[in-house]
């Protein structure tokens, strides 16, 4: 398990935000590493957790990817029943609604870092918290990375998360 | 780190490649029989019969297995789903996981939407489906397949015919989860929820569960929800239902 308490320490200057970044060489990261600290800074609440994707039916092309996120410190989902879960019982015409709804909520400024921005009241998300403690979103299927990458950042405010996640070097 | 997590071990791998493979095979078999046929006039009216028979099962086949698993898990849901019939006979119950996978093989998607409804019978909750389930692995399955049932499970038919023995252990799983997502007062005090039951129905599995340190913290005043998260992983609490 990655060590989340070290990483959220790291997280104290652009420097520390460009080092864990999985898109290193990105035209314009830099800059948006000093925007991503800011946002850090400003959040209501925040943590660094875990993230895990799961693939979902109903999608074209490459596929659609539930992107959950949860404060290990407080939950231990049950990854299996998610994925199951996923498989069966998620409607779909909620997941293609919410990757809707996620793609126009992005914030394209920020790639790199705090790309996804989920309000806490989307349908999907209150879907996942209520039969596991989670947090989801669905996009579209950019990289398989998008399936194990395994570290969350999450900061809040106004009741919108902006998830950054990235795979743990150790 | 970049592993793949979800590649199949490598013999069923080889054993994919195989089938696919023979299907790849038998069609080009029969695209030569048919050119074979059509260019030469010496050939019998008996084996073009043969050859036009085989070509119209191989395309209807799929269908029809779909279609038959569709009307007969249609008539096996409309019977487990009256409260007062007896329970689905086992020779129904394997008929359908039969057509069911049967479906699946041949590929029957492309003419009958199937694929999620095959899925969805496995991870099903109900008396027939439990029936089959090893006791030893009983817990883990309901505790699996419990987040993918419908909304209103706790109220339905399917949760209302299965064992005693068995409601019981999917209330206290229930509580189990309810409690770790809320903490314990709000479990208690919770009126609705996905994994909300009637607060006496809770407590009668409680009580009836073998495990005395499980009674005394969930009946306490003010139940602590570590002391509870723990007295519900005892072993002891699922010991008298699984074994009932």
């Amino acid at each position: 398990m990655p060590d989340y308490a070290a990483i959220a320490a790291s997280l104290t200057t652009p420097e520390g935000f460009l080092a864990a970044t999985d898109e290193k060489g990105v035209f314009g990261v830099k800059k948006q590493a000093k925007a991503a600290l800011d946002t850090w800074n400003e959040a209501e609440s925040r943590y660094v957790g875990a993230y895990r994707g799961f693939t979902a039916p109903g999608g074209k092309g490459t596929g659609f990817v539930i992107r959950t996120y949860w404060d290990p410190t407080r939950i231990t989902p049950d990854l299996d029943a998610i994925a199951l879960a996923a498989q069966t019982a998620l409607p779909v015409a909620m997941t293609q609604a919410d990757e809707k709804i996620t793609w126009k909520a992005r914030n394209n400024k920020q790639a790199s870092f705090f790309i996804w921005q989920i309000g806490h009241q989307q349908a999907l998300s209150a879907w996942f918290q209520e039969r596991f403690g989670v947090s989801a979103c669905v996009t579209q299927l950019f990289d398989r990375a998008d399936l194990h990458q395994d570290v969350a950042v999450v900061a809040t405010r106004g009741g919108v998360d902006r998830l950054w996640s990235f795979t743990a070097r150790n | 780190m970049a592993s793949e997590p979800t590649s199949p071990p490598r013999g069923r791998r080889l054993g994919r490649m195989l089938w696919g493979a023979a299907g790849w095979m038998l069609t080009a078999i029969g695209v030569v029989a048919i050119l074979v046929l059509a260019g030469d006039a010496s050939v019998g009216g008996a084996t073009r019969t043969v050859v036009a028979v085989a070509a119209v099962l191989a395309v209807a086949t799929p269908a029809a297995v779909g279609v038959a698993y569709r009307l007969l898990r249609a008539r096996n849901r409309r019977i487990e789903s009256r409260a007062d019939s007896s329970p689905l006979s086992d020779r129904a119950v394997r008929a359908q996981t039969l057509l069911g996978s049967a479906a699946l093989r041949l590929g029957a998607d492309r003419a009958v939407d199937v694929g999620p409804t095959v899925l969805g019978d496995h991870v099903r909750i109900s008396e027939s489906t439990v029936r089959g389930v090893a006791p030893t692995e009983l817990l883990g399955f309901l505790w699996v397949t419990r987040p993918s049932q419908p909304e209103d499970f706790p109220r339905s038919p399917e949760f209302a015919g299965l064992p005693e023995a068995v409601q019981d252990v999917i209330v206290l799983l229930d509580l189990r989860r309810e409690v770790e997502l809320r903490g314990a007062a709000a479990a208690r005090a919770a009126t609705s929820g996905f994994y909300h039951h009637d607060a006496e129905r809770t407590a009668a599995a409680v009580r009836r569960s073998g495990n005395p340190r499980l009674r005394a913290e969930f009946f306490a005043r003010t139940p602590r929800t570590e002391t509870l998260l723990a007295a519900l992983d005892d072993p002891m609490t699922w010991d008298g239902a699984l074994h009932a």
